[in-house]
């Protein structure tokens, strides 16, 4: 099979003519392949042939009647969703009790301030609070450099991407529950709709949230929860001195740019959820000494 | 429980196709796993020593790895035709070593003293030996580019059917005939050159 015994002319002349050569080139072209046959490869004796396989025999895998239970309970439909929710479980004893509480009481200040009609432009008040949200969430769920868990966590059996994934589903998703139910208790205000309503609190934290998971490929996430936190104010802040001051009524940004933040923060989540797991482990601590050497040279 | 309960001799291994020996080898069989290596052990050898320019220990060294490669994949489905991903994995693993720095392509051929022959100018009788060796042929391979020495390999010597090599090497049917047809007119010249320096 290997070696090539000889082929009959007859058989190389249909090979090139599968490969499309012309009847008038076949002959010549036969012969050149016939040459081949010349370079002869070595054939492995029986010896070596057993050889390898007894390598190779101890590389296979064992199995068991456990492990192939798991396995197939593993390749059951719709087990990654379980797992990941399962995973989404396991990952909420992370979050302080004063996560869920300081959440829910900021949620409840600015609804408060906005029902009471506090002489500030409400929209401007759920745009400083949504991305507040975000702050909180970010700094308490992605904690683990902080705490000098990275390097355990990377070793679970869940990839980075899986815990990053169910960890901001945890954060993420009770943030949107909380702005949702204080855009419902809003509406009953009036004024906006509330689709519009819930855009001035989910636009600006999607936004927040995409750049916080982003920069938090180069530094510890409350940093760079804390770092965005404070860019976002700063925009608001350039926004409302050319909009004629705190106290005016008409909105910061258009609905259209309340759109694009909000798809830009989703982009932005997309693209850290590829990347921070790739680069999760060059913040590790001795990574990262490794790094400032290689940088240093 | 002895370690031959753990997985079970298969006495029907031989009678097994390609895949379904695969499938089995990757459940930790070995009679399936010695049996894969029985059928494919030459082959893979044969292709990886002409690949990698008639390095046996580079060769030996692959056709190991390609067929750890084979047990790591644990995935691997019986549906799909066993033969085109063996090469494809064998082609890949050889890719990636020339593309190390360290191991390129280029550089070990200049080092073997082997192909001094063309460097040297040597003369006809010492051509004229090279050619009943072979080594004419190798020459006229190695200056081929590797997409046409892969496609020429794996179906001259291989003798791989022309979807089979498709699958391999991940290109679609057309591409692979022009290779061939390229390919082979290539080393047509190529003999011929080495032929009149001789």
């Amino acid at each position: 099979m290997n070696n090539w015994p000889s082929k009959p002319s007859e058989h190389l002349t249909e090979f090139l003519r599968e490969q499309g050569e012309a009847p008038e080139d076949a002959q010549e072209l036969s012969q050149v392949l016939k040459a081949l046959d010349k370079w002869q490869a070595p054939i492995p004796t029986p010896i070596e042939s057993e050889r390898l396989s007894n390598r190779l025999i101890s590389l296979i895998p064992t199995s068991s009647a456990v492990r192939d239970a798991v396995n197939k309970a593993h390749q059951g439909i719709g087990y990654e969703f379980v797992f990941l929710l399962r995973l989404v479980r396991a990952q909420v004893s992370l979050l302080k009790p004063s996560f869920w509480l300081t959440s829910a009481l900021i949620v409840l200040l600015g609804s408060l301030l906005v029902l009471n009609e506090v002489n500030l432009n409400r929209t401007l008040i759920l745009q400083i609070i949504g991305p507040l949200l975000c702050y909180l969430g970010a700094s308490s769920v992605f904690w683990g450099l902080e705490l000098n868990t990275l390097e355990l966590e990377l070793a679970c059996p869940p990839s980075p991407r899986q815990l990053t994934i169910a960890r901001l589903a945890i954060v993420l998703g009770y943030d949107i529950v909380l702005c949702l139910t204080a855009s419902l208790v809003l509406l009953s205000q009036g004024g906006d709709g509330l689709v519009a309503l819930s855009l001035h609190w989910l636009a600006p934290l999607l936004l927040v949230y995409g750049l916080t998971l982003l920069l938090s490929i180069r530094m510890p996430a409350h940093y760079a929860a804390a770092l965005t936190y404070a860019g976002w104010l700063a925009v608001l802040i350039l926004a409302m001195v050319n909009k004629s001051g705190i106290r005016s009524v008409s909105n910061t940004f258009s609905g259209m740019t309340e759109w694009s933040f909000g798809l830009a923060g989703l982009v932005l989540i997309g693209v850290a959820i590829i990347f921070l797991p790739k680069t999760i482990i060059g913040l590790l601590p001795g990574k990262k000494s490794e790094l400032a050497n290689l940088q240093a040279r | 429980m002895s370690k031959d309960n753990k997985h079970p001799p298969n006495t029907q291994a031989g009678h097994l196709n390609d895949e379904q020996l695969a499938e089995r080898a990757a459940l930790g069989e070995r009679a399936a796993l010695s049996q894969l290596v029985e059928r494919y052990h030459t082959p893979l050898l044969g292709y990886l020593f002409r690949l990698v320019y008639g390095d046996r220990a580079l060769a030996e060294d692959l056709v190991q790895e390609t067929f750890v490669h084979v047990l790591r994949q644990n995935s691997y489905q019986a549906s799909r035709p066993f033969k085109p991903w063996l090469y494809a994995i064998a082609t890949n693993l050889v890719r990636d070593y020339f593309r190390s720095s360290a191991s390129h392509p280029t550089q070990s051929i200049e080092d073997d003293p082997r192909l001094d022959l063309q460097d040297t100018s040597p003369n006809p009788e010492e051509l004229a030996q090279a050619a009943d060796q072979g080594l004419e042929v190798m020459l006229a391979l190695q200056q081929l580019g590797h997409e046409y020495r892969a496609v020429l390999l794996l179906r001259y010597y291989q003798s791989l059917s022309l979807q089979e090599i498709a699958d391999a090497l991940e290109l679609p049917l057309g591409t692979v005939k022009s290779r061939l047809s390229v390919g082979t007119h290539r080393l047509r010249d190529l003999l011929l050159a080495l032929k009149e320096e001789a």
